[in-house]
């Protein structure tokens, strides 16, 4: 599981940065957009890879074990809000500085 | 009970909201903001004052190390304090540009409270994860308001900053990552305590990480170059806060970060101290050989961080726990110095671009005798900044200087002698320029009510400057205790709530 994530993380990476070398805009934000990707899968790594077994403690019981890091997930959700919002943004600074050809100004 | 320390985030959300709905209401707006600024302002630097113990506010009843929290000790309430100042007198500026069309939008009100909500922030949480969601409610308020105003030039300078925040943001989560693997923890007092136990690789692999984020934030060395294309084309008044605090926020996070990470000091601030005066070295070059006002000072920001940073550096390589407090608290009083006067410097140069329609040194002239009083209020700040006695500056310099030979460390005493020397050339070169010589080019004609509102908010700020010239001690004691604050990070205290 954790390789497959590995090369995810650094084909994905790779391919943004190239992307956001580019002089085309489009390119560009696509770039950033797959660079929120990355890091979000990235995080994902970080709890635990464990599957199918929610963060919730049975009853009957008063701890819970082997499951994945629910905190790790919460900081996801809010790194993909944020990404969603910072690209959004650019995504209309882009246009607005697009020339014709599709070059950035 | 309402935590003091709510106010500082509910304060810049209601001011926020009601600019908002004051649209058409320009004077409104102003008021609403000034108190809001004012009001943030005598409440910090009462708690600075009266406040022996931190306080803390922890959401959701949890313990303090697991809970979310916000940390209001002696640096962050001194910080607090320091930026409302700059947006209290920045926030007159930006009514002088409005009322003279300067400056489109109808939202800068708006924006610049929620930019301090976002500075605020970021100055009181006590929580990794949060730093950054506050880095970002900062980024996008400034991002708008450097767009808002539809030039072409600074709809250019938000591409470069955009693009470098976004990439300073993802290093950042994935420091995140890393030292949340490694210590299952993200709130500052936790992970000061499993740094320690922490192997060395992985520790420098996380500080290394985020300190290219906070250096990117901070215009350091080699991760500067988004500064000069953005500052300078900003409006006058926004560039003003802009240049005093923006970058003060990640140096902050440096220095709060590092006694996280390395709290016995450690030989990995060798790095910090070669970025810091390169920077410091490069930054006050690049302003000499500049013929803009803005560019100049621009580049003066990079120098200055540079001293700044160096700062926090001579305090991490010292073993010797007197001689550490010693440092950071001349660090920290160098940042509240360079908050002061750089913000005046940016605004001065705003009433005088909008006064020539032109920022180029060659085509100013002759001001002394048109507007003594306002070329005096921008003389302070500019001998402040070139570290003449008795002002500021010059009490900044020697305190880290100091600290540098207590700790003899030759390399940095001699780079910020030389940075000092080129600073006082090149604010010489603007006053000889600008204030002295013949006029060359007319003037525009200009309303008492304006010389008015610029002398008022320039003034402000000269006064504190003048505070700390001839009363510096006063403050090096609030250093002192901020100092002692960032090495005794202590969340266990109890405060209110």
């Amino acid at each position: 599981m954790i390789e497959v994530f590995a090369v995810s993380v650094g084909v994905l990476g790779a391919a943004s940065f190239f992307l956001i070398t580019s002089k085309n805009v489009f390119r560009a934000l696509l770039g950033f957009i797959l660079l929120g990707q990355v890091v979000n899968l990235f995080l994902f790594t970080r709890g635990q890879l464990i599957e199918a077994k929610p963060a919730l403690i049975p009853d009957q019981e008063s701890t819970i074990s082997a499951v994945s890091d629910p905190l790790i997930q919460a900081l996801i959700l809010t790194a993909i809000v944020i990404s969603f919002a910072m690209v959004s943004f650019a995504a209309a600074l882009f246009l607005k500085n697009q020339k014709p050809s599709g070059e950035l100004n | 009970m309402i935590s003091f320390i709510s106010c500082f985030l509910i304060l810049p959300l209601i001011a926020a909201s009601l600019c908002y709905a004051l649209e058409r209401h320009l004077l409104k707006q102003l008021g609403v903001s000034l108190i809001s600024f004012f009001t943030q302002f005598s409440l910090a630097l009462y708690l600075l004052i009266n406040q022996d113990h931190p306080l803390i506010l922890s959401f959701g009843g949890w313990p303090a190390d697991l809970a979310i929290s916000f940390y209001l000790d002696p640096l962050a309430a001194l910080l607090v304090a320091v930026s409302s100042l700059v947006f209290f007198s920045g926030s007159l500026f930006v009514f002088a540009e409005k009322t003279k069309n300067a400056l489109k939008g109808r939202h800068t009100f708006t924006l610049l409270s929620m930019l301090q909500l976002g500075m605020n922030g970021a100055f009181l949480t006590a929580d990794l994860f949060n730093l950054f969601v506050f880095f970002e409610v900062l980024l996008i308020s400034a991002l708008v308001l450097i767009v808002s105003e539809s030039r072409e030039a600074s709809r250019r300078g938000a591409l470069v900053y955009l693009s470098m925040n976004f990439l300073a943001s993802a290093i950042f989560l994935f420091a995140i990552g890393f030292i949340y693997q490694q210590t299952g923890a993200l709130s500052f007092e936790l992970l000061r305590e499993k740094f320690e136990s922490m192997e060395r690789h992985w520790k420098l692999l996380c500080a290394g990480l985020l300190l290219c984020s906070f250096a990117t934030k901070a215009g350091l060395f080699p991760l500067y170059f988004w500064l000069p294309r953005t500052y300078p084309f900003l409006s006058g008044a926004v560039g003003g806060i802009f240049g005093g605090l923006l970058t003060k926020v990640g140096l902050y996070a440096i220095l709060r970060l590092s006694f996280v990470i390395f709290p016995n000091g450690d030989k990995a601030f060798d790095w910090l101290l070669i970025i810091s005066v390169l920077s410091m070295i490069l930054g006050v070059f690049a302003a000499f050989s500049q013929k803009e006002i803005r560019s100049i000072l621009s580049f003066h920001i990079i120098s200055q961080v540079g001293y700044i940073g160096g700062g926090i550096a001579l305090a991490g390589l010292s073993t010797d726990p007197q001689i550490r407090s010693l440092a950071l608290a001349a660090t920290i009083f160098y940042f509240i110095h360079h908050i002061l006067v750089k913000s005046n410097l940016f605004f001065g140069a705003s009433w005088m671009s909008s006064l020539f329609k032109s920022s180029d040194v060659a085509e100013i002239g002759g001001l002394m005798h048109k507007l003594p009083l306002l070329s005096f209020l921008f003389a302070v700040p500019a001998m402040s900044l070139a570290g003449i006695p008795p002002f500021s500056g010059f009490w900044a310099k020697l305190g880290v200087i100091q600290a540098a030979f207590f700790i003899e460390n030759w390399l940095y005493i001699v780079a910020a002698l030389l940075a000092g020397l080129f600073t006082f050339l090149s604010m010489l070169k603007i006053w000889q320029a600008c204030f002295m010589g013949e006029e060359i080019k007319p003037m525009r004609p200009i309303s008492k009510k304006w010389e008015r509102l610029w002398c008022f908010g320039a003034g402000f700020l000269v006064f504190f400057t003048l505070i700390l010239s001839l009363y510096p001690f006063g403050l090096y004691q609030f250093c002192l205790k901020a100092a002692e604050s960032i090495i005794h990070w202590n969340l266990s205290v109890k405060g209110a709530l």
